[in-house]
């Protein structure tokens, strides 16, 4: 009836002052909310599993709504659409460090590792903003099937490449954080050899820039630097184990005694840098065999691997600095040549760490922080409330560079 | 690898067939008689002297004398666009102009309280097309519906006052449906997840689906006409509702390239590396779903009811105003089955029945006889929020009407009209919904863009009366 008498009033108006576009609808109602400015009218992130939203060795809907680019999209009052997926997730995120058992929904077998539950209907859009894929090198963005393709390419590029996936979105700005990577792997690993060479992440690296403001006139954003490996908390200074606590809570970690090898812990072998995996692998070696820590690479005994893997002696430390600073010193180089914005989330993730909210060594008290509250359960990706801090930082750089005046998360 | 659905493959023949229109409610037309669009479409209690009365008030038929017969045609010009929300990009409609006909013819006898005649005439159609890159192509990238009508007619004159009149009708339609097919829609497999759920965007267009098809039915127009006094005059007619069924239409499937590269590994056939478009062929050879078959579908034209009021008191002038009702709640699914059951499908479309007021004006220029007119009409939309799409973007419509009667060889005049057709916008969805897919969604969840129409419509009728 209501609609009938919409209709009457507004012939009897029409009629009676043939004004000729009254009658409408209340426009409000068409207008979707606008950008802050018109610079985030589509913005998009590419990246890899810090952008995506990974924590905790996994992924799910919880930890993708918790990324840094989620963030800055809201502060954007821009649409952004995410890749979610169901719960449990792909994989299903430890909640458990010890234990390492995963989210598991409630009748459902125990998640593990190799547990994937795909996207949710409703996240099935035409155009995504957040397309930044775990695992992903500065090989893969612009390739069909990169080296570190995986599940989750599929999952949330659907067969495309993610700079085609990001300029599906027509984007006005974007973030670019790809490198990680390259070097985290080879960092925590010890094995920096594997480290993609600076030369051909500067060719990487340009080819998805080149790219992607190509298909992208105009576009604007920030442009990423690399996370320094040896700042993250699983990377333990092996000095830390001269501290009775420490070692007691690296025995029990690793089943057994553990010790610093005096010899090539010695001197500067204290600056080693230990992943804590390496407690784990000590926990699968044979009974009989010492619980012993190598600060850097010896032979014979069985345990010549030990020692250069999963260790970063100071001399490998030194060189993948120089490896991620040339990286970065090339990112802020592109980004100046660009028009982007730079960001090095170094000195944050440093800070953290100087500060003492991250510990030394995980706290295993702590089922839920046993990196503090600025890393989840992998010791290597930002909790939500890092995110927040990174969001953070970018607001402030993004409103330097392009007199916007976005509001901190 | 099973390729359960094709979605809403067609959305629609019927449905399909309507949007564009814009010449009444939803799939509504109302150009039939150049002197009827220049009044507003008021003119069913006094009637244009000519036969289109027999569509207007089948008995007012008796007030002509003699011969009337009258013909023309409409042409419609539309301009549509939707604005995505999430890329802020618009698109327009490119649908070509439709061109409407009418025919009538009347006789009645001076001497005689009968009436008899036969009208042509289309009540509802439609015409639309949108750009290949539009993202509603998978709800209509291309729709045609053309139905006509014809009425034979008699009237009956009770008295100097009062008439009656009506007719069966007898109504054929004709449809076609270009639509793209969404992969991400599609299941992988029977009770494995869509392809939308491994990945793939929304809006992958897979396949072409044509459907093309007639379909006829019957039913009945019947009218009152009455002239109180000397300046007042009233009428009212009732169309019934005609339930068109399209079967044994032709269905027809053409495989679109994606040119996807499945980017990780997942269960075969989705391995790494491996073409999405050679993973979903098979569908389109012998055995597969989507393979050349027959479709059937049905489509209501629903129910029309109008009545109004004439004055003629002040000298050479006519004022009229009407109240109009469509039926359009009768339009609440549109189900669609095919030879591969699979792929059957219902959209939900939940019309509400909508009310116009129609306000039409005439001067009579006494040195010459020409008629001058002039109408207005507001009308409500049929559709609710949710059912907004590019096959329909049914929204509140104003129509602003304007023409003149230009008598000519004592027996003959040639009527012209201009209408302008505006709309305020609104928001709809590019999305389907049918009984398996968003069924219970709500428009904000459906909704991601405004859609934006006007239309423009020129008439032309030459009549005569001997």
């Amino acid at each position: 009836m209501s609609r009938l008498n919409a209709v009457i009033r507004c012939a009897l108006l029409m009629g009676a002052t043939a004004a000729a576009f009254a009658c409408t609808s209340n426009d409000a109602k068409l207008i979707e909310p606008a950008p802050t400015n018109a610079i985030f009218q589509s913005y998009v992130a590419l990246g890899n599993s810090i952008t995506a939203g990974y924590q905790s060795g996994g992924i799910n809907d919880s930890t993708q709504k918790q990324s840094y680019a989620v963030l800055l999209a809201a502060a954007m009052h821009t649409r952004f659409a995410y890749p979610s997926l169901s719960m449990p997730g792909c994989p299903p995120p430890v909640n458990n460090l010890l234990t390492q058992s995963r989210v598991t929904l409630p009748g459902q077998p125990a998640s593990t590792g190799t547990t994937c539950f795909f996207r949710r209907d409703a996240s099935v859009t035409p155009v995504l903003n957040n397309v930044a894929v775990p695992g992903v090198t500065s090989f893969d963005p612009t390739a069909p099937v990169g080296p570190a393709a995986s599940a989750l390419t599929q999952l949330f590029l659907g067969g495309k490449t993610m700079v085609m996936k990001a300029l599906d979105a027509q984007p006005t700005f974007a973030t670019v954080w790809i490198g990680n990577n390259d070097v985290l792997g080879p960092g925590t690993s010890g094995l920096i050899g594997t480290a993609t060479p600076l030369d051909v992440f500067r060719r990487n690296y340009d080819i998805v820039v080149r790219d992607l403001i190509a298909g992208a006139p105009g576009l604007k954003g920030v442009l990423i630097a690399v996370a320094q490996v040896p700042n993250v908390p699983l990377m333990i200074p092996a000095a830390a184990f001269a501290n009775p606590t420490v070692l007691g809570a690296a025995s029990q970690v690793a089943g057994r005694a553990v010790s610093l090898d005096p010899v090539t812990c010695a001197g500067t072998g204290l600056g080693s840098l230990i992943d804590f995996q390496y407690l784990a692998a000590i926990r699968l070696r044979p009974a009989g065999f010492p619980g012993t820590i190598f600060c850097s690479p010896i032979s014979g005994g069985g345990q010549t691997d030990l020692g250069d893997f999963l260790v970063l002696d100071p001399t490998e430390t030194a060189s993948l600095t120089t490896l991620i600073s040339g990286y970065n010193a090339y990112i802020k180089a592109k980004a100046d040549s660009v028009g982007f914005a730079f960001f090095d989330p170094n000195p944050l993730l440093a800070g953290l760490k100087t500060s003492g909210a991250v510990p030394v060594f995980p706290n295993l008290t702590s089922t839920t922080q046993p990196f503090g509250q600025y890393f989840s359960l992998d010791g290597v990706h930002p909790s939500a409330a890092a995110h927040v801090l990174i969001a953070d930082s970018l607001v402030s750089v993004i409103n330097a560079k392009y007199g916007t005046t976005l509001i901190k998360p | 690898m099973k390729v359960l659905r094709a979605g809403r493959l067609w959305l629609v023949a019927g449905a399909a067939a309507m949007p564009a229109a814009l010449g009444a409610q939803a799939f509504g037309l109302n150009e039939i008689g150049s002197c009827a669009i220049a009044r507003g479409f008021a003119t069913t209690a006094s009637p244009c002297r000519d036969a289109s009365t027999i569509y207007w008030n089948p008995a007012a038929a008796t007030w002509l004398d003699g011969w009337s017969v009258s013909g023309g045609v409409a042409s419609i010009a539309l301009n549509g666009r939707f604005r995505q929300d999430s890329t802020n990009r618009q698109f327009d409609a490119v649908a070509p102009t439709a061109w409407v006909p009418h025919a009538f013819v009347n006789y009645h006898a001076p001497s005689s309280h009968y009436a008899w005649g036969l009208g042509f005439y289309v009540p509802y159609g439609l015409t639309s097309q949108w750009a290949p890159d539009f993202p509603g192509r998978f709800e209509a990238q291309k729709a045609s519906l053309q139905t006509f009508y014809i009425q034979p007619n008699v009237a009956w004159q009770i008295n100097s006052k009062w008439s009656i009149g009506g007719g069966p009708v007898y109504g054929h339609s004709s449809v076609e449906l270009i639509q793209a097919v969404d992969l991400s829609t599609q299941a992988t497999s029977a009770g494995g997840p869509t392809f939308g759920e491994l990945g793939i965007a929304a809006g992958t267009e897979f396949a072409q689906a044509r459907l093309k098809g007639t379909g006829s039915a019957w039913g009945v127009q019947v009218g009152l006409s009455g002239r109180p006094t000397p300046e007042w005059s009233v009428g009212a007619r009732f169309l019934s509702a005609l339930n068109f069924s399209y079967d044994n239409a032709d269905a027809t499937f053409t495989q679109v390239p994606t040119n996807l590269i499945v980017g990780g590994s997942l269960q075969a056939p989705l391995v790494a590396g491996t073409p999405i478009d050679s993973v979903v062929a098979p569908q389109f050879r012998t055995g597969g779903l989507l393979v050349s078959q027959q479709a059937s579908t049905k489509i209501v034209h629903p129910a029309q009811i109008q009545a109004g009021i004439a004055y003629s008191g002040f000298k050479d002038w006519l004022l009229e105003g009407d109240y109009s009702w469509v039926g359009w709640k009768r339009f609440s699914t549109l189900p669609v089955t095919f030879t591969n059951t699979p792929l059957n499908f219902t959209l939900i479309e939940n019309y509400n029945n909508s009310s116009a007021i129609r306000l039409g004006a005439e001067y009579t220029i006494p040195t010459d006889g020409w008629k001058l007119r002039a109408g207005f009409v507001g009308a409500a939309s049929a559709a609710p929020p949710e059912t907004v799409t590019p096959l329909l973007p049914e929204q509140d419509r104003n129509y602003y009407t304007l023409g003149a009667g230009v008598p000519f060889m004592s027996r003959w005049a040639l009527d012209v009209s201009y209408a302008h057709v505006s709309t305020p916008g609104a928001r709809g969805r590019i999305v389907p919904r049918t009984t398996t897919e968003n069924a219970t969604a709500t428009a904000d969840q459906l909704n991601s863009g405004v859609f934006n129409l006007s239309a423009n419509v020129f008439s032309f009728t030459l009549k005569a009366s001997f």
